[in-house]
């Protein structure tokens, strides 16, 4: 709820020009605390997406085809090499078959970015060079974000500097559990500086934020704070990217451009692994949002093996039964 | 460079189970009287709202077949109630069985001929197959070994399976009359199946035609659900979720109200106006057999010319956004009409469809006020995330369903008890025609009444008990009997808790408010005490009607209950010829039940008289020596004074 600082949505309603970057807007702690969620009535809402899903296979194999480039196509394991991300940039430069691409009428695909640890930074941006796609970097202390803050702002300027197009910082989650939304603004703020030309997505780890007013409360705060896109989770958290905490962050996002005319980005990370995953993810934010956020520009699944599902469903579309990971190259 | 929007692309709508069944009998249809009857009244064709195309024929039922169906159920109700409860039960959830095996074709039916959506459809058919197998457990517990109430009762309109099912439990025959836009075929179909599962033929009628002329046939009169839902939103909610369940509960109205109205604090009504007209934007409206669709067409042409003159003439704020709209059908696209008061004449009217009107509150108070005025609502949802003020509004509200955090806003099933005879008491005997004789004005009674009411309803059940139990102590023993067994059960009466997946049901009495009584001639002081232990224990104010002679041991009693601690005033005692009084209260709207339990010289259109926004009406007359030993008949009377409200919440952090 905004307080009385911040223009009202009824006043600032309509279509606002498109910015490029969320240069953010001082605290509104007002706003935070006002702001409630109900669990069971999100649970409701949600439940209803599956039914709204394409229903014929050619509009599913679109949808599909579509989430394929809205992917940041994701390693981040302790046993990552240089090869190893090589692999997965080359599945990112060329994510499906040229027959099933031939087979659905679609042109050239690829993922939306690659995301991976600093230090596979370079060998990322090496294999991707010339295709235009980005390479994004977890940051601060990923995934749990308890290193010093010096380390935590070092990591960013030096992700930067290696060639980070997008950095994907974690919050400190005691700030939210504590209610200190002022330390949890100054450090989004803090880190946002930091990033520099770098679009920053910052993860809000809502599987360990507690209640979905927490993750309402944690996305307005990051908004408010600049990032330009808000993301779910680490992956790493026990809970990950679920539809009632998608709702709940797509509401904010809605509820922040009302306020302010900014568009923030949405990314639902971990746990995302089959086509219907990805359907309801898209129905969700097609209708929460409306079709900008179906685009790269403010939409990404952060995954690293719906890429494959997606994969072999299109592959049952185009050709009919049998499937088999086999028909695929491995990212 | 944007890419194309995303479309759903074509639904996966289905009406195949539908058509065939419809096809079966050639598209033609009668009322079922123990099996499908001859067509012979006059012929509607029923079209379908989505697409204008003929769905079938239609032959009214006529009066000759009105009676035969009386008929058929009087003797299959004689039938039905001599079978156990085991047995009874068996049947119904066989039904319930039958029901569910035919799913996909009742929602199919009620989205072709009505326009409710299967969405919408399939969730209302799996609650109202619950209740059946609810009501058939009770059989089975042995609730149902006590008589039926009546001979046979009416339920009309619309479909309402958490009625027929605890009717039928308890031995009572029912005939539905569905009437136009209310989803005949569907009831034909669920006929079907009842005769399917072995109910006693007749036992189920469905008579087609309008529905008005068959009410006065109900007995007891049934309470119709009336008026508007209610969705009441305080500045603590969670907007977003109120928002957007609201708009979607406009494509799923209440079977039987007269449409939505929103009740929102001034102090967020713009910014729940704005996110209303954006979900409304976003409604997916069209084939209501597409179960991705959240609004389906209206049922009838001339609500929709209705809903259009009320948008057009409106004296607030109309908002309609237009999601896309189906070219061909009878669509309306969802509207919002804001800056309304109270007063507004679109407040009158009766606008059961996509239109929401609303008017705003300042505080929890006055929502209170607001909501309890006018016509009342038979179910609320109401939005607060704060527990203390969800629970002072929902206890003070008159809605029987109150919803919080949600619009799950279908009335609970009927208790079995309500189509039970109380233990003790003999069926009502015919009546004679009205009087001449006009009676006294019971006009100051009944404000007197009214006033002490209030204050009397909100002491605590144990506070109340307490008055009688001190008023027993002093009485002579056969009236204190009554008395203290009264508060004993009021003292210890106890709201019931049900848990379900996704939460939980509260179902707590609450008192009707004015109770008169016919009280009969003998043994007077043990009568009155019998009914007033009941009426008052549950917080209600009573007239009672003193025979000829019997006034003087009435007001007795009456002084004992005020020296140890009843309000003067909330017993109030009227003399008269009970048929002439009764006639008078049968008129009041300001009277809230009138149990006649003495007069065989009761008029014979007391009923009728009743049923148009009178009192709710319980004619048990007593059979000569029943209050001489009457069994405990306080149970039975305890309930029939009261009534159940049913809070349903959810929770999850």
């Amino acid at each position: 709820m905004p307080s009385e600082e911040t223009p009202s949505p009824a006043r600032t309603a309509g279509p606002q020009p498109a910015q490029d970057r969320n240069a953010g807007l001082p605290l509104d702690t007002g706003w935070v605390a006002a702001t409630r969620v109900n669990r069971p009535a999100a649970e409701r809402h949600v439940a209803g997406l599956a039914a709204r899903r394409p229903a014929d296979p050619a509009t599913e194999a679109v949808w599909l085809l579509r989430a394929v480039g809205l992917i940041d196509l994701t390693t981040l394991s302790g046993d990552d090499t240089p090869g190893r991300v090589r692999r997965l940039c080359a599945k990112a430069r060329n994510p499906l078959r040229a027959d099933l691409r031939a087979a659905l009428g679609a042109g050239r695909v690829t993922t939306a970015a690659v995301c991976v640890y600093h230090e596979m930074i370079a060998p990322a941006r090496a294999a991707l060079e010339g295709s235009g796609l980005p390479v994004a970097a977890v940051s601060t202390g990923f995934p749990a974000g308890l290193s010093p803050f010096s380390t935590r702002l070092a990591e960013i300027e030096a992700s930067v500097a290696a060639g980070a197009a997008e950095i994907d910082i974690v919050i400190s989650r005691r700030h939210v559990l504590l209610g200190d939304w002022q330390a949890l603004y100054d450090e989004i703020a803090t880190f946002r500086a930091a990033c520099g030309p770098a679009h920053m997505k910052a993860i809000l780890a809502t599987g360990e934020l507690g209640t979905l007013t927490n993750v309402a409360r944690a996305s307005l705060v990051a908004m408010m704070a600049g990032a330009d896109f808000i993301k779910t989770s680490t992956g790493k958290e026990p809970v990950n990217a679920t539809l009632p905490v998608g709702l709940t962050m797509c509401r904010m996002i809605r509820a922040y451009r009302e306020a302010t005319g900014i568009d923030v980005g949405f990314k639902p990370a971990g746990g995302i692994s089959t086509a219907t995953d990805a359907l309801d993810w898209l129905g969700l934010v097609g209708e929460e949002l409306g079709p900008r956020w179906q685009e790269p520009a403010l939409f990404r699944f952060g995954a690293s093996s719906l890429l494959g599902a997606i994969e072999r469903r299109l592959d049952e579309i185009a050709f009919g039964a049998g499937n088999t990971p086999r028909r695929h190259a491995p990212g | 460079m944007p890419s194309p929007t995303l479309d759903r692309g074509p639904g996966r709508a289905s009406d195949a189970e539908a058509r065939a069944w419809i096809a079966r009998t050639q598209g033609r249809f009668g009322p079922w009287i123990g099996g499908p009857v001859a067509p012979d009244g006059p012929i509607r064709t029923l079209t379908a709202p989505a697409t204008g195309t003929d769905l079938a024929e239609l032959a009214e039922a006529t009066p000759p077949q009105i009676a035969d169906a009386r008929a058929a159920a009087g003797s299959a109700q004689a039938d039905w109630a001599a079978l156990s409860g085991p047995a009874r039960a068996d049947r119904l959830r066989a039904w319930a069985e039958a029901i569910d095996a035919r799913a996909a074709c009742l929602t199919q039916l009620l989205a072709l001929e009505t326009g409710r959506p299967v969405r919408h459809g399939r969730a209302w058919l799996a609650e109202g197959a619950m209740a059946l197998r609810q009501a058939a457990d009770q059989a089975l517990l042995g609730a149902a070994n006590r008589p039926g109430l009546v001979t046979m009762g009416i339920v009309a309109p619309g479909l309402s399976l958490g009625r027929i099912g605890p009717a039928l439990a308890a031995g009572n025959a029912a005939m539905l009359a569905p009437g136009p836009g209310g989803g005949t075929l569907a009831a034909l179909c669920l006929a079907e199946a009842a005769a399917e599962a072995g109910l006693p033929a007749g036992l189920l009628t469905v008579l087609t035609g309008p529905a008005k002329p068959l009410l006065g046939l109900a007995r007891p009169p049934l309470p119709e659900l009336c008026g508007p839902c209610l969705h009441l939103v305080l500045e603590d909610a969670d907007l977003d979720a109120a928002a957007d369940a609201i708009a979607e509960a406009l494509g799923n109205p209440l079977p039987g109200t007269t449409g939505q109205r929103l009740l929102v604090q001034e102090s967020v009504a713009e910014r729940v106006h704005a996110r209303l007209a954006g979900r409304m934007a976003r409604l997916i409206v069209g084939d209501p057999l597409d179960p991705a669709t959240d609004l389906g067409p209206l049922p009838e042409a001339a609500l929709r010319d209705r809903l259009t003159a009320a948008l057009a003439d409106s004296t607030g704020t109309p908002i309609q956004p237009l999601p896309r709209l189906p070219d061909t059908g009878l669509y309306f696209a969802p509207a919002l009409i804001s800056g309304l008061a109270p007063a507004s004449p679109e407040m009158e009217l009766p606008l059961p469809g996509p239109i929401l009107l609303s008017i705003t509150f300042r505080s929890p108070a006055e929502a209170i006020l607001l909501a309890n005025a006018g016509p009342p609502a038979p179910s609320v949802s109401l939005w607060s995330e704060t527990l203390a003020v969800a629970l002072d509004l929902a206890t003070a509200l008159e809605a029987g369903t109150v919803c919080v955090n949600g619009t799950d806003l279908g009335p609970a099933p009927d208790p079995l008890e309500l189509w039970q005879r109380p233990e003790g008491l003999a069926p009502a005997r015919p009546m004679a025609p009205a009087p001449a004789d006009r009676g006294p004005d019971p006009t100051a009674a009944l404000t007197a009444a009214r006033h002490t009411q209030t204050g009397w309803a909100r002491r605590d059940a144990t506070g109340r008990a307490t008055v009688l139990a001190r008023t027993a102590a002093r009485m002579p023993e056969e009236a204190a009997a009554p008395l203290a067994a009264c508060a004993a059960r009021a003292a210890t009466a106890c709201a019931t808790w049900s848990e379900k997946r996704d939460g939980a049901t509260l179902t707590r009495q609450r008192p009707l408010g004015v109770i008169a009584a016919l009280c009969p001639a003998e043994t007077p002081a043990l009568a009155a005490a019998t009914i007033l232990g009941p009426v008052l224990a549950t917080g209600n104010a009573a007239l009672l009607l003193a025979q000829p002679g019997a006034e003087t041991q009435l007001r007795l009693l009456v002084k004992e209950l005020e020296a140890a601690g009843l309000p003067a005033g909330l017993v109030q005692i009227l003399s008269g010829a009970p048929a002439a009084v009764a006639l008078r209260l049968a008129a009041r709207v300001d009277l809230d039940a009138l149990w006649c339990f003495e007069g065989d010289d009761l008029p014979d259109d007391l009923p009728v008289r009743a049923a148009s926004g009178g009192p709710a009406l319980w004619l048990a007359q007593a059979a000569p020596g029943a209050w001489s030993d009457p069994g405990d008949p306080s149970e039975a009377l305890l309930r029939a004074a009261s009534r159940a409200q049913t809070i349903r919440t959810s929770w999850g952090a």
